[in-house]
């Protein structure tokens, strides 16, 4: 397929798109893409959606995304997402949507499995943070990162099963941080962009891109919980407590129903990733700061 | 038939009392439902499943266009519900931006309303956000403030709970859909009558002996221990502890003369409407001992 004038690296997938997209690889414009991002007329609804959310309406290879006073998206067949920007949007926000839903609408159409989360490189392979909003997965991400690893995603983690070991597809090279947290982290804020004009809570911040970026082994997937009647602790997960806990941190999890196609595949590759990686829910307290003696603790079990 | 009962009410006015009763009637267990098990449907604010059910990470969106997509939330969630769908909800009756109400009532079956008296309110209020009365009588007063997380993301999608008396009225005189009130001093002084016309007004049908035995499962007593014992997840980080005295008329010892006047001035009309401010009392404000026939149950 022709690529357009920016071609990126996302995900490992080649993305070509019509304007600049800061923050992500610039990969080598060889001329051929996997996905072509291009402004057009988006439908307000599909013919015969089989699943519908509030915001969202999906078959099995098409996809349609509302985001109110942003942009309508349509995603069709893993490999174009075209856009309809709505009247006055922001184009920090048109991108902060494309890259994480709608890259993970192509990401369950390609057959990879996107998690929400942040992921990092160490030497035992790639760890994932997830878990809900806020709970704490880049912040971790970042003191991994001062702990000398390597990020490898923030926002979106894809996951490729199709090989003997499931892989992460390194992706952007920069973490949203919240304001707490970058306070906590002592990161002056000077020059920071925020993720989208209109909230000012949280902030884009770079870290270091290396030059060629290649998959790495799924070491270990650590959940973020919050729970204020517990100490902070850890606690393995296995069977179907660990397919389940893929499952919640699954971006879009409503299309995992979609004809039935993505929620059987989607189910082999939450087994396959919990048979391969070791798993853990990391109960932390709320407005308890305590991230990095987690950091520590997580460290150390890996080193185990 | 519209599968959601919101069980509404100010924060701190007996909403958990009310859905652990509901529990307990619902269930009819020998042993009190656990606390941290109650089973009903979770709050109308809930972040998780806004992000969920709407498709979009509510992180990223302003609190307006949140808003945007809550009606459509509520519509989605009864349309593919087969069972009553019981859900707390603290925001104050309202409209988004695009002129929907936030709680539709095409996914409505009723309301249960609770209030309890605003100065009651000020200490609980307090007690549960760690903060002093002080900070908390603006609030009930002219409604400064929402519930907004003081650092980063909250669990919770901003709720507007606008001052006691227009939350009150919003709900019980705005709402397109039936909306029974209950008093907390009522449920307190007359449980039986209280919690059985509840228990109608929810479309349940009525079991005199199975109300007696949910009310005597979700005493106060019952709860305080559950949670002394276990713990209860919905308590805030910043309270001690969730159920603290569980009784009416604290204020007269705990708030200051410029406190209660401050609360009785700006609610003086609804607290009047609802048996919090006697006639007799205008100079000494807030008694209880209003005539619980005189709030309206539609």
């Amino acid at each position: 397929m022709p690529g357009g004038l920016y071609t990126y690296r996302v995900h490992g997938l080649r993305v070509s798109m019509e304007a600049p997209c800061p923050g992500l690889m610039l990969a080598p414009n060889t001329g051929d893409t996997d996905v072509t991002v291009h402004l057009g007329e988006v439908p307000r609804e599909l013919r015969e959606p089989v699943v519908r959310g509030v915001a969202y309406q999906a078959t099995a290879d098409r996809f349609l995304l509302d985001v109110v006073s942003v942009a309508r998206f349509l995603v069709t067949a893993g490999s174009e997402i075209r856009v309809q920007p709505h009247s006055g949007a922001d184009q920090t926000s048109v991108q902060l949507f494309l890259l994480e839903l709608v890259m993970g609408a192509i990401l369950h159409q390609r057959g990879l499995l996107p998690l929400c989360g942040s992921a990092v490189e160490t030497p035992k392979g790639a760890i994932v943070f997830t878990g809900p909003p806020a709970f704490g997965k880049s912040t971790l991400a970042a003191l991994f990162c001062r702990r000398g690893h390597r990020l490898l995603s923030d926002g979106v983690c894809c996951i490729d099963t199709s090989g003997d070991v499931p892989r992460l597809q390194p992706s952007q090279a920069r973490l949203s941080l919240w304001h707490d947290s970058l306070q906590r982290l002592r990161i002056p804020m000077d020059g920071l962009t925020s993720v989208r004009s209109v909230t000012s809570q949280r902030f884009w911040c770079p870290v270091e891109q290396v030059s060629n970026p290649v998959p790495a082994s799924v070491r270990a997937i650590y959940v973020l919980r919050m729970q204020n009647e517990s100490r902070p602790a850890l606690q393995k997960l296995s069977g179907l407590e660990a397919t389940r806990a893929l499952t919640d941190s699954t971006v879009l999890p409503g299309l995992l129903q979609t004809a039935g196609v993505h929620g059987a595949r989607h189910f082999l590759q939450v087994c396959t990733v919990a048979r391969h990686a070791q798993m853990a829910a990391v109960t932390r307290r709320e407005l308890v700061w305590e991230l990095d003696r987690l950091a520590e603790l997580l460290e150390e079990e890996l080193a185990a | 038939m519209s599968p959601i009962v919101w069980l509404a009410s100010y924060p701190k006015s007996g909403n958990t009392w009310l859905r652990a009763f509901l529990a307990n009637y619902l269930r009819d267990a020998p042993e009190p439902v656990d606390v941290n098990d109650l089973g009903t449907d979770g709050i109308a604010s809930d972040r998780g499943r806004f992000d969920k059910f709407v498709g979009i990470s509510s992180s990223y969106l302003t609190d307006e266009e949140v808003d945007i997509y809550r009606p459509g939330l509520y519509e989605l969630l009864a349309a593919h519900s087969p069972e009553t769908l019981w859900i707390k909800v603290h925001d104050a009756f309202t409209r988004n931006e695009a002129g929907k109400d936030l709680f539709p009532a095409s996914a409505t079956r009723c309301a249960l309303y609770v209030l309890r008296n605003p100065l009651d309110l000020a200490i609980s209020l307090a007690h549960h956000a760690g903060r002093s009365v002080e900070r908390c009588v603006p609030l009930l007063a002219e409604g400064e403030g929402a519930s907004e997380s003081p650092k980063g993301l909250s669990k919770q999608l901003r709720q507007r709970y606008q001052s006691w008396s227009v939350h009150v009225t919003s709900w019980l005189d705005l709402a397109p859909f039936p909306v029974h009130g209950m008093r907390y001093e009522d449920m307190l002084a007359r449980p039986l009558e209280t919690f059985s016309a509840a228990v109608r007004a929810a479309g349940l049908a009525l079991d005199p002996e199975r109300v007696a035995r949910a009310i005597e499962h979700s005493r106060f007593e019952v709860l305080a221990a559950q949670e002394a014992e276990t713990g209860f997840r919905e308590r805030p980080a910043a309270a001690g502890r969730f159920f603290r005295q569980g009784r009416s008329g604290g204020w007269r010892e705990a708030l200051s003369r410029e406190q209660v006047s401050r609360i009785v001035q700006a609610n003086a009309e609804t607290m009047r409407r609802f048996g919090y401010l006697a006639e007799t009392e205008e100079t000494e404000p807030g008694g209880t001992g209003g005539d619980p026939r005189t709030l309206p149950v539609q």
